[in-house]
This record gives C-alpha cells, sequence and structure tokens, in this order.
C-alpha cells in the first residue's frame, strides 16, 4: 500500500514533533494545492468553474493521511482561498459562500476518515509486527534454545517494537545484586554482558524490584545508576523499567530505553509486559528442566563419590580425586581443590583438577595457606567462604599465573570437627551465588564418606589387634610348653633312661619298670607336641612362611604341588594368615574335598603376598556355618586383604588370596 | 662300615643349650656311651669362643637358644670356626616338625633330645659323611 511506512521506522509524520508535523503538511498541501490549482485551471477552459472545487481534496486528502485532520483543514481552507483568488473569483455571495462552505466540510469529513483509517492501518500493522514478534520468541522458547539466545531475542525484539535505542535484560540475585543478562541497541556501541551491580545503584531496576511493577523514568533520572555511563554516552532520556516475574517471584527487570523523552507512548507497558510474560514462562521451564538436570547431575556424581568410598578400603585417595574432577564439571569451576587441613595450620593437597601449577597441588603436597584466601578463611572461621578478584594484583602468591577471578571454598566437616576443605576457582567472572550451598551439598557427602573410610579403617586396624593380640597369646602359650612342660619332660625322659642304664642286670624288673616309665613321658611329650601344634606352628615362628608350608604339604595326606617363590621373612600378621589360609584349605581339602591332588602356591608379587589353594575335590565348600573358610575371611580383611573362593559343586575348590604388604 | 671309622674319630664334644638341667642329663648320658663333653655353652658367643679354644669333634646345638637361633650359631660355627667340627642340631621338638629347617641348615643331622645319646651322635654323624 502507498502509505505503508517502513515498518522498523517508528516515528512516522504521524507520531513526530507537532510543528514538524504541521510545516510538513503544509508545504506538502501547498505543491499539492499548485498542482491542483494548475490542473483546474486546464479545466476550466471547458468546464464550469464551481464543479471544479471538489478537485481540490486531491491535496486535502493526502495531507490528511500523511498528516492528520489538522493541517487538512488548513490545505483545505488553503484551497478555498486559492481558488477564490486564482479560478473563480465569488459572483453571487450567497451561493458562493454556500458551496465553500460545503466543501470544507466534505473536505473536513474525508480528511477525518483518512485520517482515522491511516491511523488503523498503521495501529493493526503494530499489532502485527507484536504478534509476529511475540511468535517469534515463543517458537524460540517451544524450541529450547539456550537461554542467552533467548535474551538477546526478547531484547531485540522488545526493543524493535517499541522503537528504543537500547535495551537491557536483567536478573536480580540473591544477595541483592542484579546482572545484566542481555541487552541490545540499534547504536554502534559496545555492550558489557554479565556485569553485576547491587540492585541500590540501578534506578530503574530498584524502582522495579520495589514497586514489583512497571516504571517509568525520563529526564537526568534515567541515565542514573548502572545503565549510567552507557545510558549517557547514547544520550538516553527517557526508560521503561518492566519486571519479570517467573514462578512467582521477580526474576528480573526488561529496561527499554530511548533518546526522545517522549518515545514511548502509554500502552508502551502493557505490550512489553506482552513479552515478559512470554519470557516468565521460558525461564521457569528452563528453570525447571535446568534444576532436574543439575540435581540429577549432582546425584549421579555424588552416586559416583559414594561408590567409590563405599567401595574403597584403607584408601580413600581415589574417593578425593574423584570429587575433585567432578565438582568442577558440576558447579561450571575452572579449578578444584581438595585439602585436608594438618594441626600445624596447613593444608595437604589431597586432588586436585584444573589447575596450571600442577606441581604445587600434587597430592601430598603442603600448603601454608595465606591470608587472604578461602582455604585460609575456611581453615580459621570453619565456614564457607568466597573471594572475587577484580583485579589480578589482589591475588594471593598461590594464585600467582592461574588467572583465577573468582574463589569459593567450603569445610569438609567429619563428625564435627573440621577435617579440610573443597576449593574451587574460576577463570572467567564471578562464580554463580549458589555456589556456596551446592558445595556445602557435596562436602557433607564426601564427609560422611571420609567418616565411613575412617570408621572402616579403624575397625580393620581393631580386627587386626585382636587377630594378633590372640595371635601372640598363642604363640606365647606354644612358647611357655615348650620351654616349660615339654624342656623338663624330655629332660625326664633322658634320665630316666641314664638311670635305666646303670641299674645292675640282676635287677631286670626295675630296669623294665623305669624303661616303661620313660616310654610312658615320651608318650605324653607326643601328645603335648600334638597340643602346642594346634597351638601354634612352632616352625611358622622359627623359620618363617616357606619352611611352615613345606612342612605343613609334607605332613598332608592328600598329595600337594607346591610352588613357593618367597625370599624372605614377613610381619607376623601376614605369615601366620597366610599359614592358616593355607593349613585351613588343605584340612578342608583332606576332610570334605574327598580330593586326590592339590596345588598351593604363594609368591610375593606387586607388594602382596599372594596365596593359592586348588583342589581337583567335589567342591561345594561355602563361608557359612562356622566352616574354617569364615574365620579366613575375617584374618585376610582385617589385614585388608582380598579372598576369593569359587566352589562350584562337582568343579573342586579354588581360594585366592592377596595380603598387602606394605606396613600400616 | 664307615661309622666305624668316624665313631674313631667323634670324641670330643661340646653342647650348646640353655637349660641347665638338660645339660647336666646330657652329660652324663654323652659320657656314659664313651663321648666325653669337653665344655658346655648356654650362648652363642660363649659357644663360639668354647670351639675355637677347644676343638671338639662334635657339637650338640639347641634349635632353640633362648632369644637366639640354633640355626643361626651352625651357620656361624661353618662359616667362622677353622675347628670344622661336626655339628649335630637337638631339640625338645621333634624331627617331623623342624626337618624342613635341619636340611636347610648345614648341621650334618638332628636328634631329640629325648633320644639323646653317644651312639645316636655318632650314627647321625656317621650319616652326614656319607
Amino acid at each position: 500500500m502507498w502509505w505503508r511506512p517502513e515498518s522498523s521506522e517508528a516515528s512516522g509524520p504521524l507520531t513526530g514533533p507537532p510543528l514538524q508535523r504541521w510545516v510538513g503538511g503544509a508545504l506538502i498541501g501547498a505543491g499539492l494545492i499548485g498542482l491542483v490549482t494548475g490542473l483546474v485551471a486546464i479545466l476550466n477552459l471547458h468546464l464550469p468553474p464551481r464543479g471544479l472545487l471538489i478537485l481540490y481534496l486531491l491535496a486535502v486528502v493526502p495531507v490528511a493521511i500523511w498528516w492528520g485532520a489538522g493541517p487538512a483543514a488548513l490545505i483545505s481552507a488553503a484551497s478555498v482561498i486559492t481558488f477564490v483568488l486564482l479560478i473563480a473569483p465569488p459572483q453571487s455571495e450567497g451561493t458562493s459562500v454556500v458551496a465553500f462552505a460545503v466543501f470544507v466540510a466534505t473536505a473536513l469529513v474525508v480528511a477525518g476518515l483518512a485520517a482515522g483509517l491511516r491511523r488503523s492501518v498503521r495501529r493493526s500493522q503494530e499489532l502485527a509486527a507484536e504478534q509476529s514478534a511475540l511468535r517469534r520468541v515463543a517458537t524460540l522458547a517451544a524450541e529450547g534454545v539456550p537461554a542467552t539466545e533467548l535474551f538477546v531475542a526478547v531484547t531485540r525484539e522488545v526493543g524493535e517494537l517499541c522503537g528504543a535505542d537500547l535495551t537491557r535484560l536483567g536478573r536480580y540475585e540473591d544477595g541483592g545484586t542484579v546482572i545484566r543478562v542481555a541487552a541490545w541497541t540499534r547504536m554502534p556501541a559496545r555492550l558489557p554482558i554479565g556485569g553485576r551491580v547491587p540492585v541500590e545503584e540501578t534506578r530503574v531496576a530498584r524502582d522495579v524490584l520495589r514497586a514489583g511493577a512497571p516504571v517509568r523514568v525520563s529526564g537526568t533520572d534515567a541515565t542514573n545508576g548502572a545503565g549510567g555511563p552507557l545510558a549517557r554516552e547514547l544520550g538516553i532520556r527517557s526508560s521503561i523499567g518492566c519486571p519479570v516475574v517467573a514462578g512467582g517471584r521477580l526474576w528480573g527487570v526488561v529496561v527499554v530505553s530511548s533518546r526522545n523523552p517522549r518515545a514511548f507512548p502509554p500502552e508502551t507497558e502493557e505490550r512489553i509486559l506482552h513479552f515478559t510474560e512470554l519470557l516468565a514462562t521460558a525461564v521457569t521451564n528452563a528453570e525447571a528442566s535446568a534444576a532436574l538436570l543439575r540435581n540429577a547431575d549432582e546425584q549421579a556424581a555424588l552416586r559416583r563419590v559414594a561408590t567409590l568410598a563405599a567401595r574403597g578400603g584403607a584408601d580413600p585417595g581415589p574417593v578425593f580425586r574423584s570429587v575433585a574432577d567432578q565438582v568442577g564439571g558440576l558447579l561450571g569451576a575452572d579449578c578444584t581443590s581438595v585439602l585436608r587441613f594438618e594441626s600445624d595450620r596447613t593444608a595437604t593437597y589431597l586432588a586436585a583438577h584444573g589447575w596450571r601449577d600442577t606441581r604445587r597441588r600434587g597430592p601430598g603436597a603442603r600448603w601454608r595457606p595465606e591470608t587472604p584466601s578461602v582455604i585460609e578463611q575456611v581453615q580459621r572461621t570453619g565456614r564457607s567462604a568466597r573471594l572475587d578478584y577484580a583485579s589480578l594484583g589482589e591475588q594471593p602468591p598461590s594464585l600467582d599465573g592461574e588467572d583465577v577471578t573468582s574463589t569459593v571454598a567450603s569445610p569438609i566437616v567429619v563428625e564435627s570437627r573440621l577435617w579440610g576443605s573443597i576449593g574451587v576457582a574460576s577463570r572467567t567472572g564471578p562464580l554463580p551465588p549458589d555456589t556456596e550451598d551446592r558445595l556445602v551439598a557435596f562436602t557433607e557427602i564426601v564427609a560422611t564418606a571420609i567418616a565411613n573410610t575412617e570408621s572402616r579403617a579403624q575397625l580393620a586396624a581393631s580386627r587386626a589387634r585382636v587377630i594378633a593380640a590372640g595371635d601372640a597369646t598363642r604363640r606365647r602359650l606354644e612358647r611357655d610348653l615348650h620351654d616349660g612342660a615339654q624342656q623338663r619332660l624330655v629332660s625326664l625322659a633322658l634320665e630316666l633312661r641314664n638311670v635305666q642304664a646303670e641299674v645292675p642286670d640282676e635287677l631286670s624288673g626295675l630296669s623294665a619298670g623305669l624303661g616303661r616309665l620313660a616310654a610312658d613321658v615320651t608318650a605324653v611329650l607326643d601328645e603335648l607336641r600334638e597340643l602346642s601344634r594346634g597351638i601354634h606352628p612352632a616352625i611358622l615362628s622359627e623359620g618363617g612362611l616357606g619352611p611352615a608350608l613345606r612342612t605343613l604339604a609334607r605332613r598332608s595326606p592328600v598329595a600337594v604341588e607346591l610352588t613357593l617363590r618367597l625370599d624372605h621373612r614377613y610381619a607376623d600378621a601376614v605369615e601366620v594368615a597366610a599359614y592358616y589360609v593355607a593349613a585351613e584349605a588343605l584340612t578342608n581339602t583332606v576332610k570334605h574335598a574327598n580330593a586326590t591332588h592339590a596345588e598351593l602356591a604363594v609368591e610375593e608379587y606387586d607388594g602382596e603376598l599372594r596365596l593359592l589353594v586348588v583342589d581337583d575335590g567335589v567342591g561345594g565348600a561355602v563361608p557359612t556355618g562356622g566352616t574354617g573358610l569364615t574365620g579366613l575371611y575375617d584374618r585376610v580383611e582385617a589385614l585388608g586383604g582380598t579372598i576369593l573362593v569359587s566352589s562350584p559343586g562337582g568343579g573342586g575348590t579354588r581360594i585366592e588370596v592377596a595380603l598387602p604388604l606394605r606396613a600400616g | 662300615m664307615l661309622w666305624c671309622n668316624a665313631g674313631a674319630v667323634v670324641r670330643r664334644c661340646v653342647i650348646v643349650d640353655d637349660n641347665e638341667r638338660f645339660l647336666a642329663v646330657a652329660r652324663s648320658s654323652l659320657e656314659r656311651g664313651g663321648l666325653e663333653v669337653v665344655g658346655t655353652a648356654t650362648t652363642t658367643t660363649q659357644a663360639l669362643e668354647l670351639i675355637g679354644a677347644l676343638r671338639p669333634d662334635v657339637v650338640l646345638v639347641d634349635i632353640a637358644l633362648g632369644t637366639e637361633s640354633g640355626f643361626d650359631l651352625v651357620h656361624r660355627i661353618v662359616a667362622e670356626s677353622s675347628a670344622r667340627p661336626h655339628v649335630v642340631l637337638i631339640s625338645t621338638r621333634r624331627e617331623d616338625d623342624v626337618a624342613e629347617l635341619v636340611s636347610a641348615s648345614p648341621a650334618a643331622g638332628f636328634v631329640w633330645k629325648a633320644d639323646l645319646s653317644a651312639r645316636a651322635v655318632r650314627d647321625v654323624v656317621a650319616a652326614g659323611e656319607q
């Protein structure tokens, strides 16, 4: 349509400044009057002049459409005057006046209609533009584009629709700050994103937060606050702020601004609110699904850590490494550390992830946290701490070369004592305000895992102590028997033989009696020997595992194929455990397996003593019902070792044991 | 029989044992069988000195010498003594219990203390020489 203005050109002749409107209308109208007068002059040669007056509507209507009814009225008056002066001077006063009055009235009505039509068309154009803008945003939201993309789209659409020069979208944060998440301008300017400022320092955002409703400011007020420098640079003279209410709470604010103090018609707030509602819906959905995702991620990460902790034995190292890896990814941090606090105020790195200086943060590296640092604050206060660095100059030496801009640390509290800390750091702006909370949730699980590991270690240690104490008692009993009763009985037996040898031949009865006595003593010695062998195998203390196992194999009623790769003595507990495993396994083989052949292999390998007992018997051995196997599990696990019993029915029995050889 | 030759050589004997009562009983038992007990010791150091000074034909060593090990003493006698005596291990434990250790040591053999006699010692020495 010929009157259709540029859709992006918000300020047309109808909405422009009044003076400009009148001048423009008058000039164009005068030109049109000139053209029409020329046409009328030509036609006047053939037609009666009075009927030609109506042609001046050709000048009035375009002015009415473009510049409104007011200028059109002026032009219709000018038309009549021109007509009277140049074409047809009034001949009869009465009829001429009536004709001119009819023309003016008709011109005014037509002009009013034309201007009204123009406004309706324009309004429907605007509505159509708004609808399609809303539809575009809704489509983006439905497609689930990343939130940042949606925010940018909203600022652009709102800005274009309202004829604004600058549009900003801010999100209110806990702690009284507002962060700019998107911005748009039609002017060439760099728009900083991610800036975070206290709400109190921003005029529009503050008023919207207080009112919970749209706010309009104009004049110098509009340039105050955080948008200040940018707004001043762009020459902003008026702004409107509209709240974004998502999920029942004030989520953020949309601010549209213009250099024109009267740029925004009264319905602007309502139009912006259509967008903020859409935005709120999208935000609510996005936050809900992000929260779900995050929750699921967190749960999965915690599950991984917990599983590791549950599986891990005395060494919680893998748990710490896993925590360092998981926390970083989960909280969007670039670097992570897991530290244990020592009694001398130093901290020991247990695991670290993402740092450039890996040597400084190697496992076991000690460091005295400097002031100010988040770790030092956690160490001192036992509470979460945060430090955001505006410039690298403020950073402690330990962060040299890391380009870290924000650090947060939370305490690991194990059974109500401050055990250590998990710290995270970011190289790209401040860590989110909920970092501390999420970290705390994590440290609690870690603390539980550590407590579990510690009590597991304590349990194993106490079990090992109980078993070691039992072993020591048995060894002492055996030695007491040997040094005491056995020694004396041996001397007695030998002495009886000596006496028997001295008895004269004629006392053969006495000699025979002494011989029986000596034989009795020897028999008692044999019984004692069986007893003491059951208490503790002397050869284990005397000669170590190798000779003890060889003796065991030699005495076994079932043939034992023995393979030993041992070259020195081991800790008592390890030797005794290995011996009892072998002895118990071979006893089971003899008693229950109905086997013809057994293998016993023991070797030192990779810091462990590995023992394998295999037989070709009937299998079906189970470590329950008070069999000797249960005791073996106790012994092996108390030493932090592993035992694997495989005994399928009819498939023989295979027992594999690994005992760690390291101290502690 | 080879042991006759060997038996002719084995006359002088030292006993190393930390049990005084057994030392007394063993001495009378061995001497009645014609084995002269030239000295007794209760510790490793004492034993090595005695062997160096007396140069016996045979040394009887108890496996359990209080906190010391008879096996260690056997090794030292073989390694350090110029006298090169025969060494026979003795113990209140039965041979079956310590066989692995006895066969691994350089001793000529083993005699259970309750069976100790000059003849038993000579038999072991003779068997060890074969």
